[in-house]
């Protein structure tokens, strides 16, 4: 038994310190190969590389290479199979035919391309690069299998990935910008216009497959800024303030685009162009107009206040929206029916060089564009409770404002609210209970007995007569 | 005072002065008539053991009266048995004739665990278990010349005996059962590497009487590793081969059956390669092995404990295409160079050591009880990659082939570009740019990792316990009956194992959120998650635990006559499972976390046969068994690792089996043919896999199939036929049908789709149209002619030609249904490419043996009589056929109504050509 232990043991012992030494496990992490750079000669530059083109798919037939840094991937999905480059001449995308390009060519990768067998191409004018056109005579992207053939990869170095400085004016001229097409540019100051502000990014891609928003400098020349509806991004709400913008410049045809690649990109938190109007009161806004004729408000004004008509039902003209501050109410015009606020929206109106003037006696400013205003949330105005006696005595002062009259009686035929009926309380006074024929009410009889009206106040004035009216909002104004 | 003479007699027969008697016997050589020294000799039932001495002579003492199984042998692998009767004080026994070297039981010393290939079943599917392997072929049969074909020369091509799967064999090992609850299969992996040790076995396919259980329709094997059974002395063996390993070193030393009632026995074994037959897949795996054991007059008590880590990479199956262009049938798109090491990204890692307490008492001279107990506990995993928002890590993903590309001359381009770069290995892992493509994520401000790799990990803990109890009534009867009990914790997960470079990882569902728009507790995979990080070795994907019970009664009666033997049994049996959730899951709040219903499932079998013996050479025989199974968990959970959901309905599968046989036992001809059919009624199938046509786009969808009957029959036969005192033939054939005899329900559940996640809505109910269809069963044809030759100076040689057809691939369900076949003219060629079920081609393959045997005293003087050198060397496939398709399956996918039928082609994976074995045994 012993003469067998020894050479036994000696051979369990083998065994088992074999097992840690016989076969390798463990991995040591690879060295880091992101600053490799093959240093391929360069022979030709993106710009003169995209002058090949000739307006239908080009074979590039010579040995041409070019290098470029990435400035977009395909992260946030806003770009798709494709990696924009840029070099210090130009830049243009690259059509590839795979996803998640960003694990190999993340922005700030440069890239050489060996462009003998791609094919130039052009989508809306934006030219780009890629492979065998297809049957609508198309190029396609660069296959998956042949990116290595093709799309060289060069050092990692995000410092290499500058934005040009320009402004959205110089961008709106394609022709002289076209070297620009395809790289990264920077806006020194640009907002969402107003009504593009706090909306979604990009709608749902079953809706559109991409959403365009609208960007401006405080010059108020605008630029589009389109937003997939496949990015990681598109439930971000639009950001309110000014500031910086990145992104790649693009084209659609004859008109300018710009690309973010992720949200960062818009760095608006600064104050707005707006801002940097001073806030006055409606009643200082009234007390500018002399009494007749016109009246150009200063440049840099502004006015704060809640929207206290409905444009939804329609008893007020589609352009106008009745604004109120703490101070008073005045009509705001716009050059448009469009796009404009909401009953119970709180906005800030730039009135920056509008004209104030009366229409039918109602003084109103205009007229404006609708990016003029900018919506700052909701609010709501109690309306002040006064005898009818009361509103006419004090029409100046409370014209535009919201005024609630109570135990008052509606009488006149036909019994529908449209056209002028009266209102008449205990006052002994009247007024005039106005609803436009179009309004959506117009033709619902009007409440008997005592009534409780909530209404705009103003008057419609002709050289001959003068009416003092009140216009309901909705069916909600009038209640027993 | 005779009837006090009885009294004292019966008194004495009853107390445990039981009558035993003296065995007495002599072994010679068989061609020589030469004493045979040194051939150890058991009684394994009655626990003694001895060897002949110089002259061939042993003597067992304190036999019981009774009929014996006599087993000896003279080099501890090539055993041979005969009964004995003992009646009488003193049995002297006829003078035993032993063959030397015995080709038949030829030192196949390898194990086959698991191979390299992977499971069956679709590559979306990443599961935790190695499987691939049918049937161990170290547990190989004695000598049944069927078995040892069906082992040998087909097992490694995926053979099924009867064409059933694992869960249709039965493993018990000292008693306790083996099979795994979960997906019914014995998880060989927990032993393999062992063949010292595991020898002590017998085996019984088909519906024959098994000892201490009921048994399945298939193979059932009892493996007797106990502490005594080992053959006594050291041995030590060295093996040289070229398959999924390339080196073994074993030692096992053994005391026997000592005079003082102990026995012990240790056995380690270490097998490894750097690189196996097939590119990238390394090995490196270890086992143990430990008993004790100590024998009193009446009773004995046994421990073993054993453990087997081991660690390999995996081979996965490709398609045509990737074959082609890879310019090898070898192609494993699982590995790849990192830093220039070879790196494999699915590398399996297994190690579940076991301990068994076994008791056996002979409560009477007639009444054996044996207890046995078990306890399991281990871990097994599988790694692979997980990427998010990123390019597939896989370089064999169908979008990177050039047959993607839509136009040819880009398809030529690509296939020449691959072509003209080998160095760039294009098909292989590009680890170095997944590093890459982590640290410039980090660079750009994003320390997440775009590529990981993670595990799919099983603990698990089993319980197992058994007792059963023979009885020998008279000389015709002997009744079984035991009691089994099973226990069994399977603690699902998935684990971070290297973030590539990264800093962590996100636990996040990155597929809903691709599909689903809206809230943010949709994406989370835990709800519960203080944080969605995850690092090296947290958990994360999934995470359950499944609880199992399992409870069996069995009985059995067996009768023997002269003329006739009879047998009855009887099972009953209680299953019983549950999951237990423990990530709370965005898409199911409500039905994730916490326990699910348990599935509860009663069963009975019942089986009977009877042999008619014409005489001591023919025998004809026929068994019958009816009976039901409860279905496994993985059939009855609709998605285990997401929610507590169960299929409707969920039934048992009805078995009924059937065998008619003949057997022959002449001196110079054994053969046996046997015809079977066995029908398997409702049984369940989930397959899971991703839909692009569900009705919210892309999904991850369970495709539930019920109502699936099965039917497989066929024909065994063989023969070993002595031709001349050296010369065997072998013969073996199999012709099997395995097919499905009925059209199947299919019910889609997609994991996106949220009316059927929440439950308002019940997927629709199709058709399966796969009636008639085989059933994926490896080859279902096989046949093996095979001839040995003995030399009077002990060595051997054999050669034999195997011949393996009818090997029927997977196939997808949801295209053999009315919407899988929409836009497909009826009838048309493109409807034939599409549901015909593919044939992969036969084959044959010539296998050569030889072996010698070296006394090592005659060159060595100073070793002991007892010192033995054996050589064994093997080649298969001596043609180098290299084309051999072991099996394929369909790829699940069916892509959108645009996608190209050559997009999601069928997977398969190829034999090795030609392989060898070179095994050195110094035993003493």
């Amino acid at each position: 038994m012993k003469k067998v232990f020894l050479p036994v043991a000696a051979i369990l012992l083998f065994a088992i310190l074999g097992y840690t030494s016989c076969v390798k496990k463990e991995f040591d992490s690879p060295p880091d190969t992101t600053l490799n750079d093959p240093n391929l000669p360069v022979n030709k530059t993106i710009w003169e590389l995209k002058q090949m083109y000739t307006g239908v798919p080009t074979l590039i037939e010579d040995d041409i290479t070019v290098a470029g840094v990435v400035v977009a991937d395909d992260r946030s999905g806003n770009f798709y199979k494709q990696i924009i480059i840029q070099d210090t001449s130009s830049g243009m995308p690259v059509l590839i035919n795979r996803s998640g390009l960003y694990s190999d060519f993340p922005i700030g990768r440069k890239v050489y391309i060996k462009c003998k067998g791609l094919y130039l191409g052009a989508y809306g004018g934006m030219v780009q690069i890629g492979h065998t056109p297809d049957n609508n005579n198309e190029i396609s992207s660069i296959p998956s299998g042949l990116i290595s053939k093709y799309v060289i990869k060069g050092k990692f170095d995000l410092s290499q990935v500058t934005a040009r400085k320009v402004s959205i004016m110089e961008l709106n001229n394609l022709n002289s910008s076209i070297k620009w097409l395809g790289t990264l540019i920077e806006i020194d100051s640009a907002q969402f216009v107003g009504s593009d502000v706090g909306v979604p990014f990009a709608q749902d891609p079953t809706i559109s497959s991409a959403t365009e928003l609208e960007v401006e400098d405080c010059a108020e020349t605008k630029i589009i800024l389109r937003n997939s509806g496949y990015s990681t991004f598109k439930f971000a709400l639009s950001p309110a303030g000014k500031g910086p913008l990145q992104a790649i410049y693009s084209r659609y045809n004859s008109t300018p685009q710009l690309f973010i690649r992720d949200t960062p990109d818009v760095q608006f938190n600064g104050p707005r162009c707006n801002a940097l109007l001073t806030l006055q009161t409606i009643r200082f806004i009234r007390s500018l107009y002399p009494g007749t004729g016109n009246f150009t408000v200063p440049t840099g004004t502004k006015i704060k206040g809640v929207v206290i008509s409905d444009k939804s039902k329609s008893n007020i003209n589609s352009q106008n929206i009745a604004i109120q501050d703490a101070t008073g109410g005045i009509i705001v015009r716009f050059s448009t029916s469009s796009g404009l606020p909401s009953l119970g929206d709180e906005v800030e109106v730039n009135l920056s060089g509008a004209t104030l003037s009366e229409y039918f006696g109602v003084l109103q400013v205009g007229n404006l564009s609708s990016s003029k205003f900018i919506k700052t949330g909701t609010g709501t105005i109690t309306p002040k409770v006064a005898t009818i006696k009361q509103a006419l005595d004090s029409l100046q002062v409370w014209e535009s404002t919201l005024v609630k009259v109570n135990g008052a009686t509606i009488s006149g035929t036909p019994a529908t609210y449209s056209g002028n009926k009266t209102l008449a309380d205990g006052s002994g006074s009247s007024l005039t209970l106005f609803t436009f024929s179009s309004a959506t009410f117009a033709t619902t009889n009007y409440m008997t007995g005592m009534v409780s009206v909530t209404g705009i106040l103003g008057e419609y004035t002709t050289s001959t007569s003068s009416t003092k009216q009140l216009s309901i909002r909705n069916l909600n104004d009038v209640t027993p | 005072m005779k009837q006090l003479y009885t009294l004292i007699l019966m008194i004495c027969s009853l107390t445990s002065l039981a009558q035993t008697s003296i065995v007495k016997g002599k072994i010679i050589h068989q061609d020589t008539k030469l004493p045979f020294a040194e051939v150890s000799v058991t009684i394994p039932k009655v626990k003694v053991a001895t060897a002949t001495n110089g002259e061939g002579d042993f003597i067992i003492s304190n036999v019981p009266y009774g009929s014996w199984e006599l087993r000896y042998t003279f080099d501890g692998v090539n055993e041979e048995s005969l009964m004995i009767q003992v009646t009488g004080p003193v049995t002297n026994l006829d003078v035993i004739e032993l063959k030397s070297v015995d080709p038949n039981n030829n030192n196949y010393t390898l194990d086959n665990s698991g191979g390299n290939v992977e499971d069956a079943t679709s590559n979306d599917n990443n599961s935790a278990r190695a499987s691939g392997q049918n049937v161990a072929s170290v547990l190989n049969a004695a000598r049944d010349p069927y078995l040892s074909a069906a082992t040998f020369g087909w097992g490694q091509y995926f053979y099924r005996m009867r064409g059933y799967e694992n869960d249709n064999n039965l493993l018990f090992m000292n008693g306790v059962p083996m099979n795994d609850l979960e997906e019914g299969g014995v998880f060989f992996n927990s032993w393999s590497g062992l063949n010292d040790v595991f020898r002590g076995r017998s085996l019984n396919l088909g519906l024959a009487p098994n000892e201490f259980n009921f048994g399945g329709v298939g193979l059932n094997t009892s493996l007797d590793a106990t502490a005594s059974n080992q053959r006594k002395g050291t041995r030590i063996t060295y093996t040289s081969t070229n398959r999924s390993y390339r080196n073994r070193l074993m030692v096992t030393h053994s005391s026997g059956l000592m005079k003082n009632g102990w026995a012990y026995s240790l056995s380690v074994s270490r097998r490894w390669a750097q690189e196996g037959a097939i590119p990238g897949t390394f090995y490196d795996g270890l086992a143990y092995y430990a008993a004790v054991e100590k024998r009193f007059k009446k009773q004995g008590i046994n421990l073993m404990i054993v453990g087997s880590p081991v660690s390999r990479g995996k081979v996965g199956p490709a398609t045509k295409e990737a074959f082609e262009l890879a310019g090898t049938n070898l192609y494993n798109p699982n590995w790849g160079y990192q830093g220039g090491e070879v790196r494999n990204s699915r590398v399996f890692k297994s190690h579940a050591p076991m301990a068994i307490l076994t008791h056996d008492a002979r409560l009477s001279e007639n009444t054996i009880l044996t207890t046995a107990i078990s306890y399991q506990t281990g871990e097994t995993s599988t790694t692979s990659f997980d990427w998010y928002n990123a390019a597939d890590p896989r370089p064999d993903y169908y979008k990177y082939m050039p047959t993607y590309i839509d136009s040819p001359s880009a398809t030529k381009e690509a296939i020449d570009w691959y072509n003209a770069h080998p160095e760039d290995h294009y098909l292989q892992v590009q680890w170095d740019r997944l590093y890459e493509a982590n640290r410039m994520n980090k660079k750009s401000g994003y320390g997440r990792s775009i590529y990981m790799l993670g595990a799919d990990v099983e603990a698990s803990r089993k319980i197992n316990a058994a007792v059963n109890l023979e009885s020998i009534v008279n000389d015709h009867i002997v009744l079984y009956t035991g009691l089994s009990f099973q226990n069994q914790k399977n603690h699902n997960f998935r684990r971070v194992e290297d973030l590539l470079g990264g800093d962590y990882w996100e636990n996040i569902n990155q597929f809903a959120e691709d599909g689903i728009l809206g809230s943010a507790v949709s994406v989370l995979l835990n709800m519960d998650d203080a944080s969605t990080r995850r690092e090296v070795g947290d958990e994360y994907g999934y995470n359950y635990n499944i609880h199992f019970n399992k409870a069996n009664w069995f009985g059995q009666g067996v009768f023997t006559y002269n003329k006739f033997d009879f047998f009855l049994a009887g099972e009953l049996g209680y299953t019983g499972f549950y999951r237990e959730g423990i990530y709370r899951h965005g898409l199911f709040p409500n039905n994730s976390k916490g326990n699910s219903s348990t599935m509860t499932f009663f069963n009975y079998k019942a089986k009977g046969g009877v042999t008619y013996k014409l005489n001591g050479r023919n025998y004809l025989y026929a068994n019958g068994s009816i009976g039901t199974r409860a279905p496994f968990v993985d059939n009855v959970f609709i998605a285990p690792r997401t929610r507590n959901t169960t299929i409707e309905n969920a039934q048992n599968e009805k078995i009924q089996s059937a065998e008619v046989g003949y057997l022959l036992r002449s001196p110079n001809v054994k053969g046996r043919l046997t015809f079977f059919v066995t029908e398997v009624e409702g049984a369940s199938d989930i397959k899971r896999y991703f839909n692009d046509n569900s009705a919210v786009g892309f999904s991850f969808t369970n495709n539930v199939l019920q109502n699936l009957n099965k039917r497989y029959t066929g024909l065994e036969f063989g023969t070993e036929v002595k031709i001349s005192p050296s010369f065997t033939l072998n013969l073996a054939a199999a012709w099997t049908q395995a097919y499905y005899t009925s059209r199947a329900t299919s019910r889609l559940y997609d994991d996106n789709e949220e009316a059927i996640t929440q439950g308002t809505v019940s997927p629709k109910t199709d058709t399966v149209y796969i009636k008639n269809y085989y059933v994926p069963a490896g080859p279902q044809t096989a046949l093996q002619a095979a001839l040995n030759y003995r030399s009077k100076r002990f060595w051997f040689a054999s050669i034999s030609f195997n011949y393996l057809a009818n090997n029927w691939i997977d196939f997808a369900p949801a295209r053999r249904t009315i919407e899988g076949v929409d836009l497909l003219k009826y009838k048309s060629e493109e409807w034939s490419a599409a549901i015909d079920q593919q044939r992969l081609p036969s084959f044959y393959t010539v296998d050569l043996f030889g072996g010698k045997s070296f006394k090592v005293n005659k060159y060595i003087k100073k070793a002991g009589n007892n010192t033995f050198l054996n050589l064994n060397i093997g080649i298969s496939n001596v043609l180098n056929n290299k084309n051999i398709k072991l099996y394929g399956f369909e790829n699940l996918r069916l892509g959108g109504n645009s996608a190209q039928p050559d997009w999601f082609v069928p997977r398969y994976a190829h034999a090795l050509g030609i392989q060898y074995f070179i095994n050195l045994a110094l035993r003493f």
